[in-house]
């Protein structure tokens, strides 16, 4: 049975000034990806197998194969921030999440050295705390006393 | 309470310097099954007119997901009169976008927060207003006290993060202290204000409801305000997030910098809402600096304000103005800052 990448259906997440902001709910924790890693969560629409993710990646890279993407697939995976699945999925989230991969290809194709940021750097994971957030989205600034 | 993590201060203070809306009020509806007496649409419930449909709010939120909008608060009037609520959030949920809702939670029974629990929300705002006899005194709803503490129980027991908004009046501040160590048990994230702001008509929610500095100064509780928030004022310092980083819209499509700051932009029903957000008059509202307010030069009060455009504008027409409702929401500030620096209980 072919398994399909997707993003967990915890989580919410937008491209924000490049990069992709990514919340695992209800917890709020906040992972921010760099532009590399916003490529690869692109490929995670649920239309693609793990092959094809690495695939797709390797080639908006000119590789023939990146291992460190695939580590830090696994990353994302074992942060729940990936679902397997067998049925396509995801498609509507997909567009805003992140741009498609075409968008991040810089003008000189600089490809090892932006691999090579994959496995280290693309994956922060922050112990958000989206309760600040009243500041703003509750009833304007919301004063915290306490 | 926590400090916001450095990431997402840096989030937003990148936005907010590139004019990107993170964050987005969207006002459901401002019926409401309370009568609230220091909310801010005490005057306002009654309908003007349409309220955007599932449709357009839809619509709304592919927009607002292309202009890179993450954070989406719900709020009303009671969200949950609207029966469409639930396919309202989960519309917004597909297009990825992180979800707070601010109800009074009366409405919901063990079912609705099982739906609520299923769209995965960020968190789920509550107010608390007192102790049962205070909170439904100012809610003027006997059982609304009851059935919030039912419906945050209902939300936690689901693994929805509930946020308790302690709004205390000073009708309730003999309540605070017990309130708060309820809240501590009962919700997940306490917030705790004496903040009031006018009603939509500009009217000062009743002076005699706000809590004065000499009160506040006996609760045992430590209130750090705004040392925390204002680090003086730096005459090339923004005013607030309103319209740089946060848009709202009403119910009826009207496009605000923020629910507390209703000066119109346009109407979403009319106009792209990104046309909307590039317009002259929020051009204008972000070259706005604290040295550009024509009353504030000079105050000794500076320290202890933290201007909002928002109640100028609903009090003069004019979100420069320093009116009397922010002097004197400084002045008990100072006040209270005194006393608690000189030991005063
Ligand atoms: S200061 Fe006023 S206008 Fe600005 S974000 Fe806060 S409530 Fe809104
Ligand atoms: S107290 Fe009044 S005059 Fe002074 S800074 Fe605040 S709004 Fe301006």
């Amino acid at each position: 049975m072919k398994q399909y990448y997707a993003r967990s259906a915890n989580t919410a997440c937008r491209e924000v000034l490049g990069e992709a902001v990514i919340l695992r709910l209800p917890e709020g924790e906040m992972f921010v990806l760099n532009a590399s890693g916003s490529v690869l969560w692109a490929l995670l629409d649920g239309t693609r197998t793990c092959a094809q993710v690495l695939a797709d990646f390797s080639a908006a890279y000119g590789l023939n194969n990146c291992p460190e993407a695939e580590n830090f697939l696994a990353a994302l995976t074992e942060a729940g921030l990936v679902a397997l699945g067998e049925a396509k999925a995801g498609r509507d989230v997909a567009q805003y999440c992140s741009s498609a991969p075409a968008a991040y290809l810089p003008p000189e194709i600089r490809t090892r050295e932006l691999v090579e940021t994959l496995a280290g750097i693309c994956i922060s994971g922050y112990t958000g705390e989206p309760d600040q957030m009243c500041q703003t989205i509750g009833v304007g600034c919301f004063d915290a006393y306490d | 309470m926590r400090e916001a993590s450095p990431e997402i201060s840096r989030l937003r203070s990148a936005a907010a310097e590139n004019a990107v809306p993170l964050h987005a009020q969207i006002e459901l509806t401002h019926r409401c099954n309370l009568r609230c007496r220091h909310c801010y649409l005490h005057d306002s419930h009654d309908a003007r007119g349409e309220e955007l449909t599932l449709s357009e709010l839809t619509g709304i939120f592919a927009q607002l997901a292309e202009m890179q909008t993450l954070f989406l608060a719900f709020t009303g009037g009671e969200i949950f009169l609207r029966p469409d609520a639930v396919d309202i959030i989960r519309a917004a949920r597909r297009l990825g976008f992180a979800c707070v809702l601010l109800t009074n939670g009366t409405l919901i029974d063990d079912r609705l927060a099982g739906r609520i629990a299923d769209l995965q929300p960020l968190q789920v705002h509550v107010s608390l207003l007192g102790l049962e006899q205070a909170h439904d005194a100012m809610t003027m709803q006997p059982g609304s006290f009851r059935q919030t503490l039912a419906a945050m129980q209902a939300l936690r027991s689901r693994g929805v993060k509930v946020v308790a908004k302690l709004v205390v009046t000073r009708e309730a501040i003999a309540d605070a202290e017990a309130l708060r160590r309820l809240a501590a048990e009962q919700a997940d994230e306490t917030v705790f204000s004496t903040t009031l702001i006018p009603t939509l008509a500009g009217d000062n929610v009743g002076e005699e409801l706000h809590v004065r500095p000499e009160e506040l100064c006996r609760l045992s509780f430590d209130c750090k305000i705004p040392e925390f928030s204002n680090p003086g004022w730096p005459p090339e310092a923004t005013v607030c997030n309103a319209g740089r980083g946060l848009l709202a819209v009403s119910p009826y499509g009207e496009v605000f910098p923020c629910i507390g700051f209703r000066m119109q932009l346009g109407n979403a029903r009319e106009t792209a809402l990104e046309e909307i957000w590039r317009g002259e008059k929020l051009r204008q509202l972000r070259l706005l600096r604290r040295g550009d307010l024509p009353d504030c030069a000079g105050c000794d009060r500076q320290e202890y304000c933290t201007f909002c455009p928002g109640v100028a504008w609903s009090v003069a027409g004019d979100y420069r103005r320093a009116v009397p409702e922010l002097c004197q929401k400084a002045e008990r500030l100072r006040k209270f800052l005194d006393l608690k620096r000189g030991g005063g209980r």
